[in-house]
């Protein structure tokens, strides 16, 4: 090793420019738009304001506020819409919880999806916003008795989507399958419906 | 010039990409803990892509080097310290993939970043096997290896292989689960998961046996002690995604159940995060003593504080998100802090050792 000189100005300004490359490039990217859902569109569902009974099982009640047509612009291509969930959980027992749920999607013709967590995370802050309702970071969580925390969930929209289901596992052997498919509204608009929600029994085996 | 430079390029540049794509992983975790550190997404970003620039600068002389200097190459891969480095080129393929992974959705949607990514994780995969098999195999054979030469660089032929599961179990999850590649992407993985983890007790061992039996390694070396923390903690992030990926898979993946293993995987995550948090302290502990009483001169070896610093970061924020949140969310944004100090202190050191003219002196 030879002995080390110390920096020239030149030397220090290069270092420097190299250290503050990222928050330079970062801080910029920040300020540019990337979730453009236009600021009125409502949600399809947003089950907590509507009449019970709402699903609950094992002192877990489920509601949800579903974005049919969220759409996120990446920074170096077009946009895409995704379906976008926040989901609600209430412990209505008496003792504490933790939680751990899991979706998926499944549809007509479809490979059965898993929720895309990286977008989730994009659209965190403009969701939040908009449910009014911040969602837990930890994948796992804690809910204390009659407290409710919130969960996003995204999954990517396969083109020419009809039907589908949300398949939300927060049990064991035992989920909720939430139904939604595509009709017109009264003035010919295409609606996303709740169609109806089911309970499956999961396959608990021993292979 | 450009052919100087390309002869005196050696296998350790690696270190420096994986030291700087790590931390847009770390940046990535800070920045879901709160509102406030949103912003540190996109800091990720800048990191991903400066990670991006510097691979793809130093992968042209590194590759050329194979074909214009082979005797150089020949020369470093049978020194007992500089031989161990080459894997961080294919290690960095791994990090380039698991930063595409986690950030290029941001920049050019879902189906462009998974697919680089699972290129990304087959390329470095094969370069990390590669290059640890020659390397073993110059080891085994070599007569001019003494007990002075060990020192933890030399985890990182055998014991990066712990990396490679940790890109699979991120491709497992989402996009390629329960596709015809997951299956490749599982064996792989797991295979990978077997020599890292079991080569991380004997040639731990054998570093270990260095160190009490015989003088620490000299200054220019004290930075590899750092490379201690890293296995413990890449298994630690692995546990973590395997975990998700299991989730993906509908919840069990070859019989593997995922609400079955979840909580042994949580503890076995936290046992494996605290032996890389002793080991933190050892490191600070050696370090101290370096640089009062031996010396820590300016060597590109800092670049070992980096990454296996980051990886403990990221450790820390995956385990945040199954236990103790609200513990390990302040720890991720304090250690996260330090983890950009650490890479800015180590960018201005390195600038000092190639203005002492150290890059091209005989090693």
């Amino acid at each position: 090793m030879e002995r080390s000189r110390s920096l020239g100005p030149a030397t220090v300004l290069a270092a420097l420019a190299i250290v503050l490359l990222p928050w330079v490039v970062g801080l910029s990217l920040f300020g540019l738009p990337n979730s453009d859902l236009p600021p009125a569109a409502p949600p399809a569902t947003d089950t907590r304001n509507q009449p019970g009974p709402h699903p609950t099982y094992k002192g877990v009640q489920v509601d949800w506020t579903f974005y049919p047509d969220w759409e996120f612009k990446p920074l170096l291509v077009g946009p895409a819409q995704y379906l976008v969930f926040m989901f609600h959980y209430t412990n209505t027992g008496r003792d504490p919880i933790y939680l751990m749920p899991s979706c998926t999607f499944v549809a007509p013709g479809e490979p059965r999806q898993a929720a895309n967590e990286e977008i989730a995370m994009y659209i965190e802050d403009a969701l939040e916003d908009r449910v009014d309702a911040k969602d837990q970071t930890p994948i796992t969580f804690r809910i204390l008795s009659g407290k409710q925390r919130h969960y996003i969930v995204a999954f990517e929209k396969p083109p020419g989507l009809e039907r589908f289901y949300v398949e939300v596992d927060a049990w064991q052997g035992r989920c909720l399958r939430i139904h939604y498919r595509k009709t017109a509204d009264p003035s010919g608009n295409s609606v996303w419906v709740n169609d109806h929600n089911a309970w499956a029994e999961a396959y608990l085996g021993r292979g | 010039m450009f052919r100087r430079i390309v002869k005196h390029f050696g296998p350790e540049w690696g270190a420096a990409v994986m030291g700087t794509a790590a931390i847009s992983i770390t940046m990535q975790l800070s920045s879901e803990v709160a509102r406030p550190f949103s912003a540190l997404l996109y800091v990720g970003v800048g990191y991903y892509l400066l990670a991006t620039l510097m691979f793809v600068v130093f992968l042209v002389p590194w590759t050329l080097r194979f074909f214009w200097y082979p005797q150089e190459v020949k020369r470093d891969l049978a020194h007992p310290v500089r031989g161990n480095f080459f894997p961080t080129m294919p290690i960095s393929f791994i990090l380039a993939g698991t930063g595409t992974n986690k950030l290029g959705p941001l920049l050019f949607g879902p189906q462009l970043a998974y697919t680089l990514g699972a290129v990304f994780f087959f390329v470095g995969a094969v370069g990390i096997f590669t290059f640890g098999f020659l390397l073993l195999r110059i080891q085994f054979l070599s007569k001019n290896i003494s007990l002075e030469h060990a020192n933890f660089a030399w985890f990182i032929p055998p014991v990066s292989h712990l990396i490679i599961p940790v890109l699979g179990a991120c491709a497992m999850d989402v996009h390629w689960a329960e596709t015809p590649l997951a299956p490749v992407l599982f064996i792989v993985s797991m295979i990978a998961l077997g020599v890292g983890f079991f080569n991380f007790l004997f040639v731990g061992a054998a570093i270990w046996h260095r160190y009490i039996y015989a003088s620490i390694p000299p200054g220019q070396l004290a930075p590899t002690i750092m490379v201690g923390i890293a296995p413990t903690a890449i298994i630690v992030v692995f546990l973590m995604k395997f975990a998700q990926a299991l989730e993906a898979a509908q919840g069990t993946l070859y019989g593997i159940r995922f609400a079955a293993t979840f909580s042994m995987i949580k503890l076995t995550a936290s046992v494996l995060w605290g032996f890389s948090a002793w080991w933190l302290v050892v490191a600070l502990i050696l370090f101290v003593h370096y640089v009062k009483h031996v010396g820590h001169p300016v060597a590109f070896a800092w670049w070992a504080y980096t990454f296996p610093f980051e990886a403990f970061v990221v450790a820390t924020g995956l385990l945040g998100q199954v236990v103790a949140p609200d513990f390990f969310h302040v720890m991720l944004e304090t250690l996260n802090v330090a983890v950009v100090v650490v890479w800015a202190v180590v960018v201005f050191g390195t600038f000092r050792w190639l203005r002492s003219g150290a890059y091209f002196a005989a090693h």
